[in-house]
């Protein structure tokens, strides 16, 4: 039987890859590796099957993408959470439109890769048989991932998760609807290429719907033009097994029926895939108007009519819908975010934006090279060194520095003095540790990648990426034996 | 340019246990390199060389791991990367010392190890394992740290620094550019003893096409051992692949 235990990594000049070996005894998911081969979903990492001195081996290609497991907590903004959290769930509710099976799907932590922006997620999918994950598995990797993250600006939406989880009855379909809900109002726009769109509509039998706003139109003739093609023989199989894991299948194709869609889409109200309001309603009319304003309506409806969400991917809106009404205001939780949603929608057209992590402050580019003005005076403020003399720590790091950023780190005879230099007896402090940088009044802190991190707030800090200081941060210098420093602005 | 490169450690004719560790990684991002090659030999005088070279290695191995998650190659300061390596190999060395600590053994190990980044090398070395740079000419970029001294008439070599000796470590560096057309070549001693120029010059001239390195390792470590190399011998070749060879290859794939 395949586990993640067995999984190893080779690099090659090309990419980095990972090697599932297969037993002899392998019943291979021929029509999965069909399709992964041919026409791989977005969402899945590229793999082909190789023979080694007679032995299968799933080779995986590992292209710039960072471990879920990697570096403990994420933290993230709500919006980059939402994205991230959506892309997460897709796989599990769009596998099946490419014939596979979602508990293939590799939910180790340590195989389920970010991209660099932290938004998109992709997944190892195991075309073999024995590798299976269980429904309760699967909803535990889902919890998991939100205990190890951290979303600022809004940890309102991050309990309403927990709470959704608690209640015990946790549906994929459901968790899908409600983070989508909060993708909606906090503005996003669920990214896709045409190539996607196009791919999709082409080879789908249930289309999703287009996302892109300028491709919107066109989206909606070609999605307007396949749904009135004939269905194919194995959409009728899915629809078999469509009842099992979304509950009741019958009741669903009814109301499919009800609004000239064809059998086998999923109607919009249980529909998970599509992500832009506007095009539904024109395709399907104004109740979907009225579902959107009050979804666990619908949901009150079909549960009244005695069906209850069957399965793992089935759902349960009435509770749903009470649980919501239950969330109290949050109070806002520690912040390293320094820019809102709304923040970010109110800069300039020639705003490029490096990264969404929190904190970070946005590059904005522009034609002619600019000079750093170091003539502003700096405002005063100091790191604060906490819990008693250390050794070798200096009791107060100064932040009024002319310069655009100081490095800290540890004295070594081989490396230049860092401007803060901690004593060559602190061996967990790294040479070149971390930085901080000024920008205006405002000062980030940045681990450089040190071996043994930089953490705020408890937090491990990302490498390379700046986080924002505020009045009483706790900055620690090395997550084991830490240097911790207090921050006064 | 292209970066190809490949190691291998064998056991060798007459030992029975295999106290060296060879390493190497290569990660490639829009054209741009960075690797890591590392060569390791437990101290046959101490005891337990093979768990210092291993554990050293598997540092090595866990080091790159982490910083590939996240290094923006084509970005990243050389000068911070090299500075986490250093730290990294202060860390190694505790390890080693732990071991000795926790396993009530005196053990310890070489570590020769270069790391690239884009056009950059940098070499940290610790004891007498050795790392040459081929072009034309062969040339030894690292030190032995080798102390000689006279026993029962011989002039006899005696490794004065490794990894594990003691808890501040020392060790000495080298750092250049390099362009198409170098090759690297990192091995522990057994690798060197017999080793002659000729060698080098036979394999940059006649197999610097090939695309597995690690293979062509072997059949040097297989002409050491022949011509009656004693010890463990582990070999590891980096090549900065001319354009000129890399069209040739692309035609012959053809």
């Amino acid at each position: 039987m395949i586990d993640s235990s067995i999984f190893y990594k080779e690099s090659s000049l090309e990419a980095n890859y990972l090697n599932i070996p297969l037993e002899d005894s392998a019943e291979l998911d021929e029509m999965a590796i069909n399709v992964l081969e041919d026409e791989r979903p977005d969402f899945l990492i590229p793999f082909s099957l190789i023979y080694h001195n007679e032995r299968g081996i799933l080779k995986y290609k590992l292209t710039n993408a960072m471990a879920l497991g990697y570096s403990g907590d994420l933290i993230l903004s709500k919006e980059k959470f939402v994205e991230m959290y959506l892309s997460l769930l897709k796989p599990f509710l769009k596998g099946k439109d490419w014939f596979l099976d979602y508990h293939s799907i590799c939910i180790d932590k340590s195989y389920v890769y970010l991209d660099r922006e932290m938004t998109k997620v992709s997944f190892i999918y195991v075309p073999e048989k024995s590798y299976h994950n269980t429904d309760d598995e699967i909803l535990r990797f889902f919890k998991e991932v939100l205990n190890n993250v951290t979303v600022t600006g809004d940890n309102s939406f991050l309990v309403k998760l927990y709470q959704y989880f608690n209640r015990g009855d946790v549906t994929l379909a459901d968790l899908y609807l409600l983070v989508k809900e909060e993708n909606r109002k906090s503005g996003n726009i669920a990214p896709a290429g045409n190539g996607e769109q196009q791919r999709e509509t082409e080879r789908r039998v249930a289309p999703v719907i287009s996302v892109s706003e300028n491709n919107r139109q066109q989206g909606m003739e070609e999605s307007v033009l396949k749904q009135k093609m004939a269905v194919p023989v194995s959409e009728q199989e899915e629809k078999g097994k469509r009842k099992g894991l979304f509950g009741s299948g019958d009741k669903k194709k009814k109301k499919s029926e009800d609004n000239d869609i064809l059998p086998g889409v999923i109607p919009l109200e249980s529909d998970p895939y599509s992500s832009d309001d506007e095009v539904i309603k024109a395709l399907f009319g104004e109740d979907k108007k009225k579902r959107k304003e009050k979804p666990p309506k619908h949901a009150k409806e079909k549960v009244a009519a005695g069906e209850k969400g069957k399965g793992f991917l089935g759902r349960k809106k009435k509770e749903l819908k009470a649980e919501t009404k239950d969330v109290s205001e949050i109070k806002q939780g520690q912040s390293v975010v320094s820019f809102s949603s709304q923040n970010m929608q109110q800069l300039p057209q020639n705003f490029v934006q490096r990264d969404f992590s929190a904190g970070y402050m946005p590059v904005i580019k522009t034609e002619t090279t600019e000079i750093y003005d170091d003539s502003v005076q700096v405002s005063g403020g100091y790191l604060e060194l906490t819990g008693g003399v250390v050794q070798g720590a200096p009791a107060r790091i100064e932040l009024g520095f002319e310069k655009p950023f100081i490095t800290l780190g540890r004295i070594s005879a081989d490396s230049a003095k860092p401007d803060v230099a901690f004593g060559s007896e602190l061996r967990r402090i790294g040479r070149m540790h971390a930085r901080i940088e000024r920008n205006g009044d405002n000062f980030y802190l940045i681990d450089l990648g040190s071996a043994n991190h930089t953490s705020l707030n408890g937090q491990k800090l990302i490498p390379n990426h700046p986080y924002l200081l505020k009045n009483e941060d706790e900055v620690a210098f090395a997550t084991s034996c830490p240097v911790r420093y207090r921050v006064n602005l | 340019m292209r970066l190809n490169g490949g190691c291998i450690s064998d056991t060798g004719a007459v030992r029975k246990i295999n106290q060296d560790a060879v390493f190497f990684r290569c990660m490639e991002q829009n054209g741009f390199y960075f690797a890591l090659g590392a060569v390791c030999d437990g101290v046959g005088g101490l005891e337990h060389g093979e768990m210092a070279s291993q554990s050293v290695i598997r540092g090595v191995e866990e080091w790159f791991e982490e910083i590939s998650l996240w290094i923006d190659i084509e970005e990243i300061e050389t000068e911070i990367l090299y500075a986490h390596l250093l730290d990294g190999v202060e860390e190694w060395n505790i390890r080693v010392r732990n071991i000795s600590l926790c396993e009530n053994i005196h053990t310890g190990t070489t570590l020769s190890l270069i790391m690239i980044i884009r056009k950059n090398y940098y070499i940290v070395q610790v004891g007498d394992s050795r790392i040459y740079k081929y072009r034309y000419k062969l040339e030894q970029l690292t030190t032995d740290a080798v102390v000689t001294g006279f026993k029962n008439g011989e002039m006899k070599n005696y490794l004065a620094n490794y990894m594990g000796k003691a808890e501040k470590l020392w060790f000495s560096e080298a750092k250049g550019v390099f362009q198409e057309g170098d090759m690297f070549l990192f091995c522990s001693d057994g690798g060197y003893h017999l080793l002659t120029e000729r060698d080098v010059e036979e394999i940059y001239v006649n197999y610097r096409e090939k695309t597995d390195l690690s293979e062509v390792s072997d059949q040097l470590i297989k002409r050491m051992i022949t011509r009656g190399e004693s010890d463990n011998v582990s070999m590891g070749i980096i090549m900065a692949e001319e354009s000129e060879i890399r069209e040739r290859k692309k035609l012959f794939r053809q």
